[in-house]
């Protein structure tokens, strides 16, 4: 609990900033949605995305069928942008958590101390989850309240919000799980950030060659952003497929498993 | 009991030699000295027995305990001084302390209070806002906190100015006589010399002698230098000195029988200047490395 609790105390600062930034772009986004809402503008941007080649628009996370003048059609839309920065945020937490410390040459002051490495994985699991958790539920609370604020009298936007962020966090996790499973295996001094950036930058990529290219579709089940993407599971009801959750639970269970065994026998190098 | 012992301890990190077949034994109550140059294995035969590292082969115990299986254990009665200090920088070192503390199941507050206020502990810096002797501090501070039966230290003295060293070691002294086993490894031989009751020398990654210091020094034999007007070829054969240098009435020459033989045969003659030099360990460990050279 030691552990945990200090862990979690020097994540604050991160989430504090990561949170602040990320809502404020949703408070900002959001707040242009009363003038999208009327009809002449909706109108317009129809007329432009028509303009756009279909491929162009999926890779967008849109179709001619997206009305952005309905207020949970334009919360998916911004909330594809919030799963992008959760997923690098979750791949930069679960990437520092084991390595950075080896880095920092701080990890000799806690293999003096009668913990475990057992313990100290399980501790720092604990408390990226904890964080990861933490700033979904803010931008959560954030989301709810701005929909609530905007909604017509009688909108039902719950159910459906709750079942977005329900396949973000759980795709996030996926990229947490990689992020410390790799934290066993990166050089030391790696940079975190970097390879937060890179790797979901590159799933990204070959999700949205997989949503543009019917030959290479396969690749669709390297980006687990495409699986709950929040336009889809909008459309879809609130649903993610079925294949995809296995997969998701599948990597997540693998990967924290994988970084367990080989912190478990990890020669420390200062 | 021994309180450190390894049998046939070998780390290969992938093919570098970390040590190779390291045979050591450290006595309870011990204040071992364990030197040798950069990269004779010092450092991972520490980490090592922290389990920072895995063993490629052979085994380590401490207290009796393994120390691979039961390093977690073995970690509520050992303290350890690493070399280089990289704490939790942006903690502030009340904080930091505290965090150690609450691994261990109690803590004398009022001996924690006393080492901190001792070594004047800046309790309200940020750990990476310190000096280097103040780390250092702070370092010694969270490895004596749990009042460990082993306190093992890694080259504790580099880069701190001489109070703050005379210091570390009057304190190191201390929790020595009051029964805590010291490990320390340190290539200033002046300091093992000083402080030390025996002497682990490791060389390319095996231990190549263990020794009393004072038997070590015991048989370098002094170095004396004598001013007199009078002729002490004679008084110098009755001594045993076969090998004396003499330049305009001083006598240069290694004796290492009792001084009270060399005073008192001396004390004959009319003498100007008498001067001894103490054997040091640092002349012994160059010779002794320079004839392993040859050897090999």
């Amino acid at each position: 609990m030691n552990l945990y609790g200090f862990e979690t105390q020097r994540l604050l600062k991160g989430l504090l900033t990561w949170s602040a930034v990320v809502n404020l772009l949703l408070v900002l986004f959001m707040a242009f949605y009363p003038s999208m809402a009327e009809s002449g503008l909706a109108d317009l941007s129809k007329y432009k995305l028509e303009a756009l080649p279909p491929a162009v628009l999926e890779a967008f996370g849109l179709n001619l069928m997206t009305d952005l003048s309905d207020l949970l059609q334009y919360y998916a839309y911004i909330a594809q942008y919030i799963l992008m920065a959760a997923a690098i945020y979750a791949l930069i937490l679960g990437t520092s958590a084991l390595i950075k410390e080896e880095a920092d040459g701080t990890i000799e002051f806690l293999y003096a101390r009668p913990v475990s490495r057992l313990e100290i994985t399980t501790g720092k699991l604990l408390s990226i989850v904890t964080v990861l958790w933490a700033f979904n539920l803010i931008t959560f609370g954030v989301s709810v309240l701005l929909l609530h604020a905007f909604r017509d009298p009688g909108y039902e936007y719950l159910p459906l919000t709750l079942a977005m962020f329900s396949g973000m966090l759980a795709a996030q996790m996926v990229f947490l799980a990689a992020g410390f499973a790799l934290s066993t295996v990166l050089p030391r001094y790696s940079n975190p950030v970097t390879v937060g950036l890179g790797l979901f930058l590159v799933t990204y990529l070959l999700g949205t060659i997989a949503a543009v290219n019917e030959q290479l579709e396969w690749l669709k089940y390297l980006s687990p952003y495409h699986y709950v993407q929040p336009t889809n599971v909008l459309a879809n009801d609130g649903t993610v497929e079925q294949v995809y959750l296995h997969i998701m639970l599948l990597t997540t269970l693998t990967a924290i498993l994988f970084a367990y065994w080989r912190y478990r026998r990890k020669d420390l190098l200062v | 009991m021994a309180v450190i012992q390894t049998r046939g301890l070998t780390k290969y990190y992938g093919k570098s030699r970390g040590i190779e077949n390291l045979d050591l034994t450290v006595e309870e109550g011990e204040f071992f000295g364990f030197i040798g140059p950069n990269g004779a294995g010092k450092s991972t035969t520490i980490r090592t027995l922290l389990n920072f590292i895995y063993p490629s082969s052979g085994e380590a115990v401490i207290f009796g305990m393994d120390c691979v299986k039961e390093s977690t254990r073995i970690k509520t009665v050992t303290g350890y001084v690493p070399g280089e200090i990289n704490y939790y920088r942006e903690i502030r070192v009340r904080d930091l302390l505290r965090y150690a503390a609450g691994y261990y199941e109690s803590i004398d507050r009022q001996y924690l209070e006393r080492l901190c206020e001792e070594l004047e502990i800046e309790m309200d810096k940020k750990f990476g806002a310190l000096s280097l002797g103040n780390k250092k501090k702070v370092a010694i501070v969270q490895a004596l906190m749990h009042k460990p039966r082993l306190l093992i230290l890694d080259e504790p003295a580099n880069g701190l100015d001489p109070l703050i060293q005379s210091r570390l070691f009057s304190l190191l002294q201390e929790v020595n006589r009051e029964g805590t086993t010291i490990f320390l490894s340190s290539h200033n031989l002046a300091e093992v010399q000083r402080f030390c009751h025996r002497v682990g020398i490791i060389r390319e990654g095996r231990m190549a002698k263990v020794n009393r210091v004072d038997e070590l020094l015991g048989t370098a034999g002094r170095r004396v230098i004598v001013k007199s007007e009078d002729d002490l070829t004679a008084s110098l054969q009755e001594l045993g000195i076969k090998e004396a240098e003499v330049a305009a009435g001083t006598y240069s020459f290694v004796f290492d029988g009792p001084v009270d033989r060399l005073i008192k045969t001396l004390a004959r003659h009319s003498i100007h200047d008498l001067h001894l030099e103490e054997p040091s360990l640092e002349e012994q460990f160059m010779h002794y490395y320079e004839r392993e050279e040859e050897e090999s």
